[in-house]
């Protein structure tokens, strides 16, 4: 151990060069990794997020922005028993002023929906008013606050609050009156989703069975599942693998070629410490050891590096709203502990190939090769 | 044939130390016979059949013009390569029966390169440690070795530059104090003096010649210097892969 140390901290700049390269595959791992898993968490999120015991969507839709409930339909709702509340969501995306994909969420005031956001400054919306409710990442991100003002499809909306769920996404957006987003995005009295409050919870499944009989092209699904039925997160899940794997190649690759290069270069120094006796397998763990200290340098470095581009997106210097909004704001533990694995394993793997081609190599041919 | 009465124990590898001794006092050292090197896939001989004998003590010099294969013989004694074909004995072993060569030569040869190969990030006393780090000695009685050595090579005030820092002529004592360190009984040195210039040469051989009679050990250099190698008990000339 020593005798690594003593390698890595008398060639400095050799160390540094290595470190980074590991740090950077490591990096990228733990991002690219931490981003997946949180899109797929922010998605899932929204199950849960607006507390209702059922919700309804239209059948066949693939995301909870294409879902078209007609308003008709829904008066069927009344001859349902067992309906506590009933709130219905409008949801549009629109481009403003600083964020090309603004997410609005159009609820009624008069509906319980609505009481579930937390306002942390200003007021709540005045049905029918030309009024937006912000939420807490936009404010920050648009530098916005209560008594600004955004342009919505040439409409003028006054900022009267700022609100925080906690959610991301649902954070980077905005809240208007439901009719005013039904007028905004054409979509007359139809709905995106409607959310059902029951009297009895324990009775959702007959409630469900009776919606579904009585309200046509409808799926109801209880409010922890309703995010799975749409095929948008199948899309997400598959998006969330695919980074995942690339992640996994660029760490093993990065980090691979890095110990690679700075293993093999040393086949001379190997086949000295070989000519005065050493023995191959002390010189494979002399060099493993260095590899080892090297990458977890390299893996430690990696964790700030990750925190410090998430805090730059999430502060407005790298990236948009909208990609602050999927992102987690720091990396879990366990996206850490494995980026730290994969650099190890990769580490490993990169240095055993010019290792072995190393101590096979005969002391003379390598000594001949200086 | 190790000549350090100071080694505690054989460890694994240095098995074969016993029966070489054996040999050396038998008066053995090194026998070659016929002894065939090529290279490139049979394009580059090397050695062309070489026989050779040298005694325990005795010092020998290897001369001839570049690329007569001096290098590649002396690679073979040490272990450093493997011939194509001939027969190789050391102290009286066979060399197949010394694989891995690895701890035999720690125990037994001490090698002075042309161009010195030390690791350029350690210091002098760190380099000459190296062939200790697989003895079993106390790290006191290591650090007592190293300093003796550098003493007796006037290089004391060196031992903690690093060796990336030293003058060339100090590069190749220190590579020398390196090879002296585990106390061989056989010393390999391809043209030691070759890059250093004639009074550093001369030093430096004055500490391997006093190191062979103070310990008895045998002497195996490779140079093209005809001063230097009428300093040694016999000089055998190569020419094209072959003694002349």
């Amino acid at each position: 151990m020593n005798a690594a140390l003593r390698s890595l901290t008398r060639r400095p700049r050799r160390t540094i060069l290595t470190v980074a390269g590991v740090a950077a595959a490591a990096c990228a791992y733990m991002l690219l990794v931490g981003s997946a898993q949180g899109f797929l968490a922010q998605f899932r999120k929204l199950s849960t997020l607006f507390g209702a015991d059922l919700v309804l969507l239209q059948a066949g839709s693939t995301s909870p922005w294409n879902s078209v409930l007609p308003v008709q339909p829904l008066a069927k709702l009344g001859e349902i028993g067992d309906i506590a509340g009933v709130s219905r969501l409008a949801l549009g995306k629109a481009r403003i002023v600083g964020a090309p994909f603004f997410l609005l969420f159009g609820l009624d005031p008069a509906e319980p929906l609505l009481g579930h956001l937390a306002i942390v400054r200003g007021r709540t919306l005045r049905p029918g008013a030309d009024e937006m409710l912000l939420g807490s990442l936009a404010a920050t991100r648009l530098g916005i606050g209560c008594g600004g003002e955004i342009d919505v499809r040439a409409r003028r909306l006054r900022v009267v609050g700022v609100y925080r769920t906690g959610h991301r996404v649902v954070d980077a957006g905005g809240v208007l009156d439901l009719a005013t987003t039904q007028r905004l995005f054409n979509l007359h009295d139809a709905v995106s989703l409607v959310f059902l409050d029951l009297a009895a919870p324990s009775a959702a499944g007959s409630a469900a069975a009776r919606i579904t009989a009585r309200v046509p092209n409808v799926v109801v699904a209880s409010a922890g599942e309703w995010v799975e039925s749409y095929g948008q997160l199948v899309v997400v899940e598959d998006f969330a693998r695919f980074l995942a794997v690339l992640a996994l190649l660029i760490a093993v690759l990065g980090v691979a070629n890095v110990l690679h290069v700075s293993v093999g270069e040393r086949t001379q120094e190997l086949a000295v410490l070989r000519a005065i006796g050493w023995r191959r397998q002390r010189v494979a763990a002399h060099i493993l050891t260095e590899c080892g200290l090297v990458t977890l340098l390299g893996a430690a470095v990696a964790v700030p590096m990750a925190e410090l581009i998430l805090l730059l997106i999430d502060s407005a210097w790298l990236g948009s709203l909208e990609t602050a909004g999927f992102l987690p704001p720091h990396l879990s533990g366990g996206v850490i502990l494995e980026g730290i694995v994969v650099a190890c394993l990769a580490g490993l793997l990169g240095a055993a190939a010019p290792l072995l081609r190393a101590i096979r190599v005969r002391p003379a041919d390598a000594l001949r090769g200086a | 044939m190790n000549a350090d009465p100071q080694t505690r124990s054989k460890p694994d590898g240095e098995r074969e130390a016993s029966a070489l001794e054996a040999g050396v006092r038998r008066g053995i050292a090194v026998v070659a016979r016929g002894l065939r090197k090529s290279f490139d896939g049979g394009l580059v001989r090397a050695l062309d059949g070489v026989d050779l004998n040298v005694r325990a003590g005795e010092t020998v010099a290897l001369s001839g013009p570049t690329g007569c294969g001096k290098t590649t013989l002396l690679s073979l004694l040490a272990l450093l390569d493997e011939p194509d074909e001939g027969e190789l004995e050391l102290g009286g072993v066979p060399a197949t029966r010394l694989r891995p060569a690895e701890p035999w030569r720690a125990a037994n040869v001490g090698i002075v390169f042309q161009l010195h190969h030390l690791l350029p990030h350690l210091t002098v006393a760190e380099n000459v440690a190296l062939p200790l780090a697989v003895r079993t000695l106390s790290r006191r009685d290591r650090r007592d070795r190293v300093a003796g050595m550098l003493d007796r090579l006037a290089l004391c005030h060196r031992a903690d530059t690093l060796a990336a820092k030293l003058s060339g002529g100090e590069r190749q004592l220190a590579a020398v104090a390196r090879a002296l360190i585990a106390r061989p009984a056989l010393l390999f040195a391809d043209e030691p003096t070759g890059s250093v210039d004639s009074a550093t040469g001369q030093v430096i051989l004055d500490h391997l010649l006093g190191w062979c009679r103070d310990t008895g050990a045998t002497l195996v250099l490779v140079t093209h210097d005809a001063a230097i190698a009428g300093a040694m008990d016999r000089t055998i000339t190569m020419r094209d892969g072959r003694m002349r």
